[in-house]
Parts: structure tokens; sequence; C-alpha cells
């Protein structure tokens, strides 16, 4: 699935892997298609502040955000798993609300 | 001779593709750029030859498993290879299929499938170790028309004992059907000795290309077997009333339409580079990394190993788990922070997964082959060690 996302004023087109799917809910990837700079501890951060479970390790943000486990790299890259439903419009959607969670604090 | 491998790369997935050798890289470019025309009853020199060359090909393949070539059928994947016995035989309700819960979803779905039609399948469970326990693939097989279980398995790298349960099978009366993805590719396994009916594998997991396959069958399975897919060279005649399958080879039968010439080529050109390394003593470098891979992970705290630990039973195929990380989250961070190439996921296994650890979403594989080294396992060690607990 193409998408984008509107990123420090620019717009970043993105595409939705499917990884692994287990009936009711699946695992994907977001791969950005060109350059973004995620400053990861500000999201970290904004996560904490919402009361969700996050932490930065070897360059990569990890959190869990209503049972789902999310990995954001720096690049913008992340990996969701058990997103449900199982479907990349979920997926996206979780995507955007992470890191929009980043812009309403900015 | 693998060109592909960048110097700081670290590629430990071969159990889903191993690296294209030099030699199959060479015989795919040359096909395009030399000779470039079909194959099977040309009439001008070049269609002659490369119909030659397909067949050194299959010969060379066949070869790999001890096989006569006039037994061996090329496919385009191990899938569509157990794909053509699944749809080939013509089944009756009532029959009996017999798999296990190892494995890969190649090798279970066909048969799952088969319950629209009213066969009975039945999965064995294995042993907590991961190996298919005989005395229950025994049990289950009274009356089955078909068993089809895994060489080893492609998530744990547990290494069955084919013959064994092809000795039971046989005793019971039914077809034997082995995926052989993985055990062709790491062992050097006689299957013209053991004549199971028939055994499956992939040129990918061979040196050799995407896109290529090659299943072996033997007379049992030769006189039930019905080609569920139809084209041009099944036929010997044809008109409005009917048609007439082909005699010979009997092989045609099974390989509709214009084959994947290129990538037949470059499999048989990765059977001769194989045939010509020091096979057993390669193989056994790769079972000593395994051994120094297992010895490491069951040192790093927090990590958790998956599958027995008898190295003369296992393929240097390694599923783990680092705690404080799912496994897409090891993975990611292994490819990105580590450069190491590895997999994450259940791996087209998610029954094994659910009955032997209740682990739906499965773990981290790594997969050792003769291009990796002592280095390789110690970067793989280090990421793991410095990873630790996330802050």
């Amino acid at each position: 699935m193409r998408a984008e996302i509107v990123w420090m004023g620019l717009s970043v087109p993105c595409v939705v892997l499917e990884l692994c799917s287990y009936g009711a809910s699946g695992d994907f990837q977001v791969l950005p298609m060109s350059m973004m700079e995620v400053p990861l501890e500000k999201v970290h951060s904004s996560l904490l502040a919402r009361g969700m479970k996050a932490a930065v390790t070897d360059g990569a943000l990890l959190a869990v955000m209503d049972d789902v486990q999310l990995i954001l790299n720096a690049d913008g890259r992340a990996v969701m798993e058990h997103v449900v439903p199982c479907s990349k419009q979920a997926a996206w959607y979780i995507y955007l609300k992470i890191m929009q969670m980043k812009l309403d604090q900015a | 001779m693998f060109p592909s491998l960048g110097s700081d790369e670290v590629y430990l997935d071969s159990a889903a593709k191993t690296l294209t050798c030099q030699p199959s890289l060479d015989s795919m470019s040359e096909y395009y750029s030399k000779c470039d025309v079909n194959v099977d009853r040309g009439i001008y020199q070049r269609s002659i030859d490369a119909s030659i060359a397909l067949e050194d090909a299959r010969s060379a393949v066949a070869k790999m498993i001890r096989v006569q070539p006039e037994r061996l059928v090329f496919s385009s994947s191990t899938t569509s290879a157990i794909n053509t016995i699944a749809g080939g035989i013509c089944w009756r309700r009532g029959d009996r299929v017999v798999t296990t819960a190892l494995e890969h979803h190649s090798n279970f779905l066909p048969w799952l499938k088969l319950r629209e039609a009213g066969v009975d399948v039945v999965v064995v469970p294995s042993d907590p170790e991961g190996y298919i326990d005989p005395d229950q693939f025994e049990a289950s097989l009274a009356g089955a028309r078909l068993a089809a279980f895994t060489h080893a398995s492609n998530a744990i790298g547990t290494l069955q004992d084919i013959t064994a349960l092809t000795l039971i099978a046989r005793q019971a009366g039914a077809l034997v059907l082995i995926d052989g993805a993985q055990g062709v590719s790491h062992g050097d396994p006689d299957i013209g000795g053991l004549d199971p009916d028939a055994y499956a594998f992939s040129g990918h997991k061979c040196f050799g290309p995407t896109g290529t396959g090659a299943l072996y069958l033997s007379e049992r399975m030769l006189n039930v077997l019905e080609p569920s897919v139809l084209g041009g060279g099944s036929a010997s005649d044809s008109s409005a009333e009917g048609f007439t399958l082909r005699e010979e080879p009997v092989t045609a039968r099974y390989e509709p339409g214009t084959p994947n010439i290129a990538g037949i080529l470059g499999f048989g050109a990765a059977a001769h580079y194989r045939a010509s390394l020091d096979w057993k003593n390669l193989t056994g470098e790769v079972s000593r990394l395994l051994g120094l891979l297992l010895e490491g992970l069951d040192a790093t705290p927090g990590v958790v190993v998956f599958g027995g630990r008898d190295l003369s039973r296992r393929t240097p195929v390694v599923s783990f788990g680092l705690k404080g990380y799912t496994p897409h989250q090891l993975g990611t961070l292994l490819g990105c922070r580590y450069g190491i190439m590895v997999r994450s996921g259940h791996h087209c296994a998610p029954t094994l997964w659910k009955t032997l650890y209740g682990r739906p979403e499965g773990a981290v594989r790594a997969s050792l082959h003769v291009y990796n080294s002592v280095g390789d396992v110690d970067r793989l060690l280090n990421a793991l060690n410095s990873m630790g607990m996330p802050r």
C-alpha cells in the first residue's frame, strides 16, 4: 500500500508492507521512500507523557501502543506487530498516530 | 564465488535463499546473451543445443540426490512440486493423508485443503525437541494413502530420520512424500537409495536461482499421478475428441509449457558447482560454526534457543529469541544497526510455533552456510550481547 505523510512541512511517500498475518492481527512494516530524520528521544518523551511504554535502544525506539508492539528507526522506518484488524490501513493509521504525536508536541 | 555478498555484510538467511554462485549466474547470462531460444522439438542447431543443455542440467540436479534423471521433474519451487502431487492424485472421500505439525506451509496447506474433498488429514505432533515421534507417526498411518513430512524443519533446524519414517510409512502401505527443501541445502541425501515416492526441493536453496525446483518421482507415484496442469509438451496427440498424454519422456507430462530455461540451466550449473566442492569437509565446517553459535547463544543472557541440541540431528538453522524484544524488533535491529541479515516471524510454520512453544509470533532465525565464517558468528553474538535489555 502506498501512502504519504507530511513530515516537517514536506510530503514523504511511504510504502506499507505486510510481514506476517495471524488471522485477526498482523505484523506490518512502513518504509519511507525519501529521507526522514525522526528525533527518537522526542518521540520517546511524547509517548511516555501519554502513559505508553517506550524505550530507546541501539538507535531505535521500542514502544507498546494499544497492544501493538512498535519499533521505529531514526530514518522513519517502522515495524508494527499485532495490528488489529490485520490490514495495512490499520497499520498506517497507527504509524500516523505515533509520528504525529511528535508533531503535536513540536 | 558469491558475488552478491558485500564485504561488510553478514548473511544469515540461507534457509530462505542461499546466495547464487557465480557459475549459476554465468550460465543464466550466457543463455540469454548467446542462446536465447526455446527448447524441445526445435530443428535448428541453437534450439537443439539448448535442449541438450537443459537435459544436462537435469542430470546434474538428479545426481545431487542420486536419482535417475528420467525420474526428475523440474518445477518452479518446492511449493509447486508438492502441489503437483496434491493436485495430481485422484483423491476419494475417506482417504487419509498424514502430515506433521513441523511442516512449512508448502507441505501443510495443500493437505489441509484436501479436507474440503472429504480427505481425512491427520497432523502428527512432534516431540518437545522438534522431532517427529516414530511411534505416534506409525499409529496415525492406519489406512493412510499418503504420508507427507519434512526432511528438516525450516524453522528450528531439526533433521528428521527420513529413513525410519519412510520405512514405517511404506510398511503401512502409504505413499511417501518428503519436503527436501532444507535437507538438500545442507546435506547429501541418497534419495535414490531411500526411494520415497516423491522428494521435492528448490534451486534457490542450493546456490541456484529463484523460480526453480525439482521433484523426484518413484515408479509407484508415476503410476498414480495425473498431471494437474496441461499444455504444450504434455500430449503426444490431440483432436477435438481428446488427447493422449506423452509417454516418453514421462517427466514431460509434468512440465507443460515453456520451462524457465535460464533458471534450470542456472540450477544445473549450481549443481555442477556443488559437486565440485569437498562437500563433506565444507558441511563439517558449517557444523562446527553451528556448534560455536549454539554455545555462544546459550552463554548470552536473555537468549532462548529453540530446537534440539544434538548437532548430528540438526541443520545449521537456529531460531532464537532475546528477552525484551519481539522477533521483528530483534530482526530489525540486527539488520539496521549491525548489518546482520536474519529473518523474523513464524517462517511459514505457525503451527510449529503454536503447538511446540505457544509462540505464534515465532522467533528470529539465523541460518549458516558454506560462505559464513567464525567472524559472522562472532558478530551476531557480539550484537546480541551488546543489545541487552531496552532502557
